[in-house]
């Protein structure tokens, strides 16, 4: 009958990973294992003593908890941007990558959540909201808005991958039972058929376009967690549209990164290249510039107005004892960014990557710059303290960290990297324009 | 049904710390004990906090014992996730805590500092466990809540009990809190700032009378009388 | 566990959480914790009725010296809450912080609970915990053997605070047993101001202020509203004196340090550590200068204003000749660094706004600059001037009930000459005529077998290694000792150097009276037992009892009573009134104070009533004619107010300790305890919001000249010691003065909360830095202000 099944290049370089196991897997696996299990250890041990464990204290009641939650949900901005914004806008060259993007966005919000529950004082009570959940809580806001997040970008996630599972269950025989039977649950019956194509087709435009408002609304009301208090320097209208310049910031970032990592291990150069790191990059100045503006709009109006609660926070943080983090922010996000990527010849893959690498980290700041100096500064204005987060802290962020990479890493172990017939779809698409430019040249 | 408030004189106040104490010992909040106080943990549900202002030789220092202000648009409890922490029918700001679940967004939102955290399960020395109140509304609180000053809710209950027992109506007289009742300048007044007959709500309408952070419109309920 | 109604279950039985709760109450706070406290209780589900055996006991609090009374909450044996006697005159109704945190020192982990022996090397901590009967034979045993080899002299009594009838009893255990050494603390305490009262007023105690009534009320450095012996009482009146009445008063406090009532008053004024004898003199200048002191009262009734002669015909300088020549307001201004104008003018305030009334402080802070008697008599002429003498509003004189007498007792031979003995301490010697107690000069006499060597030394309430300067001295003295027996009731740094502790029950547990002092008007207060005694300890009264009935002899006949409540009883009996109505006030009082109009058969007993060798003529002595009489060759000089110098102060080493300790109780700090009272520690220092521990205040210009900030760990050094604790800056603090607490620096065997440590030194111990000396004539402690140097640790 039909003659045997000849994989395309990019399929082989996308299944082989997924075929052999290399001794590098082995080691940054057992790299990140550890961290997480330090992680996990660290909070263990504070479920069963309390979070006097952390650096937390009067009036410092949120500390790199918040700070982790936020930076997340930031970067869950990654997938919305680039699978549903550059979708609905047909950017062709973000094919490629939109896989990566998603698995972000998922990870980083599951991560998120995790950070709240971290944060709880009583983590078993954490369906409380749940049974008594009131909505004028903010947080409240923020459980629906991330719920309802995490759904859709699970589905969002999915959807384009069902037509690489049903390929990988027609043609990755050779996989252990169980994964041939998560290709065969998971793809849903696919044979791309017209019909089925048509549907995920609608589908995935529909998610697109859904996904982006419900995107913007959850950073927004990350942000109201805190603007709806009246703390100085958080009580403020620019918050929400600040936190979603942000997210997008760091969630490009992160993207930078994961692409880069994932591009030199699975050997992606033929597919992620100059062009994505061109655009992507330019990308990256113009959300820099962008937070810059909010920044300075930010620190403006409030230095120059200088109300005396506020007055204490800025003073705290342009020349106090943040001062260091604040201006490693600045550093961070806006100088190297524009030192490197404002010329073509920064925009590589190294360059961009330094840039990225730049920008997740002064985006950590940021939020760590948001969440602790306000609270050191209470409008009561008696007590300053100085938060300084301890070992259990730093092991459970990294713990996160080394989670979020996990699980990315575990998952590209199982499912493909890069959307195989989305790609395909492109060369196709490319083909066909290319054919009608030869076509009217040839009658033109 | 009565709207239950505080009027502290800050010319009689001689910041003796005595409510502080009598709230501690009333309510049997936990010592923190030196490592845990240094990092700012110490549970001291009326603080008298102190506000140094001017230099040398023109220096003064305002001292503000500071309960909770049983805010009447208290913002604390409108951040609560769980409704762990909400005003009951006679304006007092409560906490469950059965059901709080220790987000600390509250201790957050309040711009009065009054709200504190168990940061770990509250101990006492063996030995001192002996004099903890037992009126069961102060049980020691579980690790991972929080908690802060609650007007003394269990003496409004004992009131009310007790006028039952005698078989009177209940009269806000009857209801003192601790820190009220021991207050060494007589500086701290508590009743009904529904009945305008009452001396809290007539001090309160006083031209010395002010709050605290009135700006934020949280509308407390405890008003200070200025110095002087 | 106690029974709930069947009624009271089906309640409680309505909510989950109330069962939670009722459990809570029902088996007590306590087993909750046990459980890990994670019963929660939910307030609208604690409707619970719970069925507490609960009653009130009313006794008479120990932990300052103005004794309140107290109103104890008792729930199933256990004293749960104190309130104020709203009975007692005093407090009426209220009470301090440190008579909330009373339970904590009745249940504290710290205390001493049997009678115990130190069996290895003194100090060494080898303790063998002994029966009673056992310990109090020892003693015993000790007493018969000393006065049977003529050595009754050489048992010395140390005591601190005492209370009621104790102060009484231990003088007669003593003068009967056949020994002069009862020294209390009174040289490091209130003798300055006593001393001061009786050279110039003629009365042998300690003044009160009627802060009711006046209009103007200036404090050189008596910390009213913190510290004082009377501050609870101080406290409510300051507070009338503002808004209680229709004319509002003013308050000025003159200290180096703007303490709590520095910064409540409606004045602080700053001034040289040292120096208020300078500043009252200055004003009195001011005052008679402008003529606007009460020339009548003056006139009739003080002696030495004007200069006068004597029957010999020899002129004398009167007090006014010496103001107006030796303290003109720029030589003031440049002692006390008070500005010349603030001087003129607070003088004119004080002279304008009667009655208005000069209070001195009681503490050696204030007083023990080595110029304490005559500093506290420079403020209190102030008093004089201005007719504030037993007015309303003025300087009262406390008065006392009249009490059954004491049995006779007749001393035997041996005893009586054993009394005539030299004192240990030196006081009442040529040196010191008008001393009653040295303290501070113990360690050095004992050291040095001055007279003769003790061979037996009781310390009742009063902890020397600690609290007097040089306590290291003390520690060695106590070694060449060779019986030491303390009453501590936590193992404070002297009790570590006994050998024998028989522990203390707390104020909570005995029965016991209480003068009431700083109402002027005589009353007295009830202590008794609140809940049973925790420990296996005793009143210090009972042992006494029991050791004198032991010892036998005239020490048996003058103590007949079993035990201490019976004592207090039959002393009390002279008392018109009821005993079962007083059990249940708790307090007993004549309620009104008479003023005595000048010139009355009783202005007698507010003006000379005590003195010894000047005459009673109801005369104020501006000129101390009782000072005249007891130095050998009187200069005029030496008979009046005036100022010196500190010794310590002013020598040589400024440069190398350019600044002047400065200490100062703080309201926070307990008296007759020395143990961890832990709720107290968490508020300790209020304006420099510090817990737990030691600070150096300094003012924030002095810091920026030393290169220190706040929170750095400095090193504080005076020539005979050196302490480690970090800055605060404070801008209420003389720029060239520093100021430690004192109080703290114990150690504790508790650990208090979690992640601290067992044994350590909470604090440190400020006397350690302390120069001392000793102010010749009335044997008062000198120790301040001390040189001391700053430097990063
Ligand atoms: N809470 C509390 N109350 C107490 C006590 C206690 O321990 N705790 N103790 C009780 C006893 S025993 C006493 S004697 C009284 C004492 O009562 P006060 O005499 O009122 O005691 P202090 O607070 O020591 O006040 C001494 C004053 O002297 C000033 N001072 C300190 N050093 C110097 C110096 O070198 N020169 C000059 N000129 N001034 C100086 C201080 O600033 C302070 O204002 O308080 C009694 N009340
Ligand atoms: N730097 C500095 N030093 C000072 C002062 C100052 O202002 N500055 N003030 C000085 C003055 S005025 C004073 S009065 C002293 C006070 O100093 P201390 O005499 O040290 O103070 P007290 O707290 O009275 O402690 C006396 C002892 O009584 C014991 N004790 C406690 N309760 C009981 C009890 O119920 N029964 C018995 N038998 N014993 C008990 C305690 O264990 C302790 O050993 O400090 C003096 N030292
Ligand atoms: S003072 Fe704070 S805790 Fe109290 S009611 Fe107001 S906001 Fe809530
Ligand atoms: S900490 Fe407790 S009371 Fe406060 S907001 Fe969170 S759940 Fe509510
Ligand atoms: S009212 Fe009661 S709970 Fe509130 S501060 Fe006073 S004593 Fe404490
Ligand atoms: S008890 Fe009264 S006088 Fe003392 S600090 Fe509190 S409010 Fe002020
Ligand atoms: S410590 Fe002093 S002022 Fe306070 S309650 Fe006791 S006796 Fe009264
Ligand atoms: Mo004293």
């Amino acid at each position: 009958m039909s003659q045997p099944y000849r994989e395309s290049e990019l399929e082989r370089a996308v299944l082989n990973p997924l075929r052999q196991t290399t001794m590098q897997f082995y080691l940054v696996l057992g790299v990140l294992g550890l961290v997480f299990l330090w992680g996990a250890a660290s909070l263990i041990r504070q479920w069963l003593l309390g979070l006097g464990v952390t650096g937390l204290g009067r009036p410092v009641y949120w500390g790199i908890y918040l700070s982790n939650f936020v930076f997340f949900i930031g970067i869950s901005h990654a997938g919305t941007l680039i699978s549903a914004i550059l979708r609905v806008t047909q950017a062709e060259w973000r094919r490629p990558i939109t896989r990566v993007s998603e698995a972000i966005t998922f990870f980083a919000l599951v991560l998120g959540g995790l950070q709240i529950w971290i944060d709880m004082g009583r983590p078993e009570r954490v369906l409380y909201p749940l049974i008594w959940g009131r909505y004028q809580s903010p947080f409240l806001w923020d459980f629906t808005c991330i719920g309802i997040y995490l759904l859709s970008s699970t589905l969002y996630l999915y959807l384009p991958m069902i037509p690489d599972l049903a390929r990988m269950r027609d043609h990755m025989t050779d996989a252990p039972r169980w994964r041939r039977w998560l290709y065969q649950a998971m793809s849903l019956n696919w044979h791309g058929s017209h019909e089925q194509n048509r549907r995920l087709e609608k589908g995935i435009g529909i998610m697109a376009i859904l996904i982006i408002p419900i995107a913007v609304s959850v950073h927004t009301v990350v942000s109201w967690v805190f603007g709806m208090t009246m703390q100085p320097m958080w009580h403020s209208t620019i918050l929400g549209p600040y936190f979603v310049v942000g997210a997008i910031f760091s969630g490009i970032a992160m993207l930078f990164i994961f692409m880069t990592l994932i591009r030199k291990a699975w050997h992606l150069e033929k597919w992620i290249g100059a062009k994505q790191y061109n655009y992507l990059g330019l990308l990256l100045l113009v959300m820099s510039a962008f937070w810059g503006y909010f920044t300075l709009a930010e620190y403006l109006t409030t230095g120059y107005g200088s109300l005396v609660h506020e007055a204490h926070v800025i003073q705290a943080k342009l020349a106090g004892e943040y001062a260091p983090w604040f201006w490693a922010m600045v550093t961070c996000n806006l100088i190297f960014p524009f030192a490197i990527l404002l010329w073509r010849r920064g925009r590589t893959p190294t360059g961009t990557f330094i840039a990225a690498l730049c920008v997740a980290i002064g985006m950590w700041i940021e939020r760590f710059t948001i969440v602790a100096p306000s609270l050191t500064r209470p409008s009561l204005g008696f007590e300053r303290a100085i938060y300084a987060p301890t070992l259990t802290e730093v092991a459970i962020t990294l713990g996160s960290v080394a989670l979020f990479s996990l699980l990315f890493l575990l998952f590209f172990k199982i499912f493909p990297v890069v959307s195989v017939w989305e790609v395909e779809e492109g060369q196709v698409i490319e083909a066909v324009r290319r054919k009608a430019e030869e076509l009217a040249y040839q009658t033109g | 049904m009565a709207r239950w408030g505080m009027v502290i004189d800050l010319d009689k106040c001689f910041a003796c710390q005595s409510c502080t104490l009598a709230c501690r010992m009333e309510n049997n909040t936990p010592v923190a004990g030196p490592d845990q106080a240094s990092r700012g943990r110490a549970i001291l549900w009326n603080e008298v906090l102190p506000f140094v202002e001017g230099e040398y030789p023109e220096v003064t220092m305002a001292l503000i014992p500071r309960p909770c202000q049983h805010c009447d648009n208290p913002p604390c409890t409108k951040v609560c996730p769980v409704k762990a922490t909400y005003k009951d029918e006679e304006g007092i700001v409560c906490i469950d805590y059965g059901r709080c679940i220790g987000c600390r967004f509250c201790t957050v939102a309040c711009p009065y500092q009054v709200r504190y955290f168990n940061w770990y399960r509250p101990e006492w020395p063996e030995a001192l466990k002996e004099h903890l109140n037992p009126d069961p509304e102060v049980a020691p609180r579980p690790k991972g809540v929080v908690e802060k000053c609650t007007f003394c809710i269990q003496r409004l209950r004992k009131a009310r009990e007790g006028a039952e027992a005698e078989g009177r109506p209940f009269t806000a007289t009857d209801y003192t809190p601790a820190c009220v009742q021991t207050c060494t300048g007589r500086a701290r007044y508590f009743g009904d700032l529904d009945d305008p007959n009452s001396l809290v709500s007539q001090l309160a309408a006083s031209p010395r009378a002010f709050r605290l952070l009135e700006e934020m419109g949280t509308q407390p309920k405890v008003y200070y009388l200025k110095q002087g | 566990m106690d029974k709930i109604s069947r009624r009271d279950f089906i309640k409680i039985g309505s909510t989950a959480t109330a069962v939670g709760a009722a459990v809570a109450a029902a088996s007590g706070t306590r087993a909750l914790l046990e459980q890990g406290g994670a019963t929660a209780t939910d307030h609208s589900g604690a409707t619970a009725a719970t069925s507490f055996t609960e009653t009130w006991v009313k006794t008479t609090c120990a932990l300052c010296p103005s004794g309140c009374g107290l109103d104890v909450r008792v729930v199933h044996g256990k004293a749960v809450k104190v309130e104020g006697n709203p009975l007692h005159p005093l407090n009426q109704g209220v009470c301090c912080l440190k008579g909330q945190a009373a339970p904590e020192v009745l249940y504290s982990p710290e205390r001493i609970q049997h009678s115990r022996l130190q069996t290895g090397g003194r100090g060494g901590g080898d303790w063998q915990e002994i029966p009673w009967d056992e310990a109090l034979k020892l003693v015993a045993d000790k007493l018969v053997e000393l006065r049977a080899s003529g050595q009754a002299h050489t048992v010395a009594f140390i005591h601190g605070e005492t209370r009621g009838q104790m102060r009484a009893l231990i003088n007669r255990f003593m003068a009967a047993y056949g020994s002069p050494n009862v020294i209390s603390q009174d040289s490091l305490d209130e003798q300055a101001a006593r001393l001061a009262m009786f050279l110039t007023q003629g009365i042998n105690g300690i003044p009160v202020y009627d802060l009711n009534n006046a209009s103007y009320v200036m404090t050189f450095g008596g910390n009213l509203l913190e510290a004082s012996r009377h501050v609870i009482s101080y406290l409510s009146s300051l507070a009338f004196m503002r808004r209680g009445r229709p004319q509002r008063g003013k308050l000025v406090a003159v200290h180096p340090r703007m303490s709590l009532t520095g910064t409540k008053a409606d004045e602080w004024v700053p001034i040289r550590p040292g120096t208020y004898g300078a500043l009252a003199l200055g004003m009195a200048g001011v005052i008679i200068n402008s003529g606007l002191y009460d020339a009548d009262f003056v006139r009739d009734f003080t002696f030495g204003f004007d200069d006068f002669e004597d029957e010999a015909g020899t002129l004398h300088m009167g007090f006014k000749r010496l103001v107006l020549e030796a303290y003109p307001l720029d030589r003031v201004e440049s002692i006390t660094g008070v500005p010349a104008a603030d001087i003129a003018r607070l003088a004119g305030e004080f002279a304008i706004n009667r009655p208005a009334v000069a209070v001195m402080p009681t503490e050696p802070g204030g007083l023990a600059s080595g110029n304490g008697s005559y500093t506290g008599m420079a403020i209190h002429a102030l008093n004089a001037l201005v007719g504030s003498i037993d007015v309303p509003g003025g300087v009262l004189v406390q008065r006392f009930p009249n009490l059954a007498d004491w049995p006779e007792v007749t001393p035997d031979t041996a005893g009586e000459a054993s009394l005539l003995q030299e004192r240990v301490d030196g006081a009442g010697s040529d040196v010191m005529p008008l001393a009653l107690s040295a303290y501070q000069n113990v360690a050095d006499r004992i050291l040095a077998d001055e007279p003769y060597p003790v061979n037996l030394l009781f310390f009742y309430n009063a902890n020397p290694v600690y609290d007097a300067p040089n306590g290291d001295r003390f520690a060695q003295a106590l070694k060449k000792v060779p019986f030491v027996v303390s009453f501590a009731s936590t193992l404070d740094e002297s009790a570590a150097h006994a050998d024998l502790i028989l522990p203390a029950s707390t104020f909570l547990e005995v029965w016991g009276d209480d003068y009431i002092e700083g109402t002027g008007y005589a009353g007295v207060s009830l202590r008794r037992p609140v809940v049973e005694p925790v420990h296996d300890t005793r009143n210090p009264g009972d042992v006494l009892l029991s050791l004198a009935a032991e010892v036998g002899g005239p020490l048996g006949d003058g103590l007949p009573w079993r035990d201490y409540k019976e004592l207090v009883e039959y002393r009390l009996s002279g008392l018109d009134m009821d005993w079962a109505k007083f059990e249940e006030n708790g307090t007993w009082s004549e309620m009104v104070y008479f003023n005595a109009a000048p010139g009355s058969p009783a202005w007698g007993n507010v003006v000379g009533r005590d003195r010894l060798n000047a005459p009673k003529d109801g005369r104020f002595d501006f000129f101390s004619r009782e000072l005249f009489a007891a130095m050998a060759t009187p200069h005029d000089n030496d008979c009046l107010p005036r100022f010196e110098l500190p010794v310590t102060g002013e020598s040589a080493d400024i440069g190398a300790y350019p600044f002047l300790l400065v200490t100062q109780t703080l309201i926070t700090q307990p008296r007759s305890w020395e143990g961890i009272v832990p709720s107290l520690q968490e508020a300790y220092g209020l304006q420099t919001n510090m817990k737990w521990s030691s600070w150096v205040e300094v003012n924030p210009r002095a810091a920026e000249a030393l290169g220190v900030k706040n929170g750095d760990l400095v090193w504080v050094e005076s020539a005979v010691g050196r302490l480690k604790a970090p800055v605060r800056l404070y801008e209420g603090i003389w720029p060239n003065a520093v100021y430690m607490p004192p109080g703290q620096g114990h150690r504790t065997l508790v650990k208090w909360g979690r992640d601290s440590e067992v044994s350590v030194v909470i604090g440190a111990n400020a006397n350690k830095l302390l120069v001392a000396d000793t102010e010749p004539l009335g044997g008062l402690a000198a120790l301040s202000p001390t040189r001391v140097r700053i430097y990063k640790a």
